[in-house]
């Protein structure tokens, strides 16, 4: 049989000669491939040797799949599935190469669980705390004290008894309005009504939200049962001699400033 | 005579045993692109978690045999040059050379997953498995399973190409025994080639994705 070696016939015969001499470059090209990887190009180190590898596969499919010789539908058909590699590797790129570098942060370094003496100074009002308490207050505690915390927030309308009006008698409050029994009330809620445990607010919050509270409700500071509880409360939290470590759980407002600051 | 003139020249819905050939020739190509595209997936995979954690994948690809990754490499470009006599000899109607290029592309395949296997059996040795199966001491990297997830899942993928390589090659071979191709007639020996050349591709980009990290 003659060989046919029109280039429109879809049975173009390579010459032998041809697929060793390809061979033989790839062969070099990999012998380049691993020597190039003992050289440090940087940031270029990945283009280098994906640029070689592109050459040896350009070479196997020109000639050992015979694209060279075939037809420009075969040849558009491969083709089209680099150009979508291309595009999903590009676009993810684009993403990744433009992101700042973010370091990871231990949250115990950030967040560390407060001492003693910082409780002791959280005991103690500033304007910046209360002004913190006011945003804590209005986030958390609205719906159901309403927006002046005088107990008729929308979805405090269905509890009995109905929550606390903070410009009302004193002598309603079930726990008192010392800073100690407040923050005894924000730990453990009031059992029997609708005053929720707020353990997920940090200490730092609550004490903020208990001055923010002392500028509606003056603090009367009657020894109450709760006070008695307060220093159990500080405990769970973490604080204080013979606490239990708090748990790893990362406070939301370190979440938060975590997740804006991005 | 070949037995291909006693079967029909092309199947009936082809104008000729040429057309037949172009039109499945496409089909193969279609077909390639899917595995471009299976492969590619992995890839960019890859790529992204190497961009992410150099120094890990710096660190664990020491794990690799350079040797044995460039002696897999060799053999595979040399069976991509054997398939591609095969079908050379095929065209010149020389069927018994193409049985021979055919049997030494497919020992090249066996060598290519003896190596292979010896590879996989060092890093199970060593602990360096996928995901949760990680259990080396040895690697300073808390994330160096990630890497190895990698590389048994895309060296494992492309190892089961191989295997069905083989399967396709021996089957030629069978039918070149057989009298089933001559020089116009011999489509199936192109296009098992075709896919052949493909996983040799394929491990062109693997080898230094996975053992020449710098």
């Amino acid at each position: 049989m003659e060989q046919n070696n029109k280039d429109h016939s879809p049975h173009h015969v390579t010459p032998v000669a041809v697929y060793v001499k390809v061979l033989l470059a790839l062969l070099v090209l990999t012998i380049l491939t691993v020597a190039v990887s003992y050289v440090d190009f940087g940031k270029a180190n990945i283009f280098v040797s994906m640029g070689i590898a592109t050459i040896k596969a350009a070479l196997v499919m020109m000639f050992f799949m015979g694209l060279k010789y075939d037809t420009v539908l075969n040849r558009t058909i491969i083709l089209s599935s680099f150009v979508a590699v291309a595009l999903f590797l590009g676009l993810s790129a684009s993403d990744l190469w433009t992101r700042p570098d973010i370091q990871p942060v231990k949250v115990a370094e950030v967040a560390a669980t407060l001492t003693m003496d910082d409780i002791k100074k959280l005991e103690i009002s500033t304007p910046e705390l209360i002004a913190h308490g006011k945003e804590v207050f209005s986030v958390n505690c609205t719906p159901c004290h309403g927006a002046n915390g005088e107990g008729n927030g929308a979805s405090g309308a269905a509890l009995n008894p109905k929550p606390r009006n903070f410009h009302g008698p004193i002598s309603a409050w079930k726990n008192g309005t010392s800073t100690h029994s407040m923050f005894v009330t924000l730990a453990y809620g009031i059992a029997g009504g609708g005053m929720a445990s707020y353990k997920s607010l940090p200490p730092a919050d609550r004490f903020a939200l208990i001055h923010f509270l002392h500028t509606w409700t003056p603090e009367i500071q009657t020894a109450s049962a709760a006070d008695s509880k307060y220093e159990a409360a500080l405990k769970e939290d973490g604080i204080g001699a013979g606490s239990v470590a708090a748990k790893a759980t990362m406070p939301v407002d370190f979440a938060i400033s975590r997740m804006m600051a991005h | 005579m070949s037995s291909t003139h006693a079967k029909l020249d092309h199947a009936h819905h082809f104008n000729s045993a040429d057309h037949e050939f172009a039109a499945g020739k496409i089909g193969m190509w279609l077909f390639l692109v899917t595995e471009i595209m299976l492969f590619s997936g992995l890839f960019v995979g890859y790529g992204i978690f190497h961009y992410i954690y150099p120094e890990m994948f710096r660190e664990a690809h020491h794990e690799l045999n350079k040797v044995l990754g460039s002696i897999n490499t060799i053999v595979l470009l040399s069976s991509s040059l054997t398939m591609a006599l095969a079908i050379n000899a095929i065209q010149r109607d020389k069927p018994e050379l193409a049985k021979k290029m055919l049997a030494f592309t497919f020992l090249c395949a066996c060598t290519f997953l003896c190596i292979k296997f010896f590879e996989y059996s060092h890093k199970f040795h060593e602990g360096l498995l996928p995901g949760k199966f990680y259990s080396n001491t040895e690697l300073k990297a808390p994330n160096a399973a990630l890497f190895f997830s990698f590389y048994f899942v895309m060296t494992g993928i492309h190892g089961i190409h191989v295997l069905i390589g083989m399967a396709c090659i021996a089957w030629i071979y069978i039918r070149v025994n057989r009298g089933d191709f001559d020089s116009h007639h011999y489509n199936a020996v192109e296009f098992v080639g075709l896919y052949w050349h493909i996983v040799d591709l394929v491990w062109i980009f693997l080898f230094p994705l996975l053992y020449l990290v710098v």
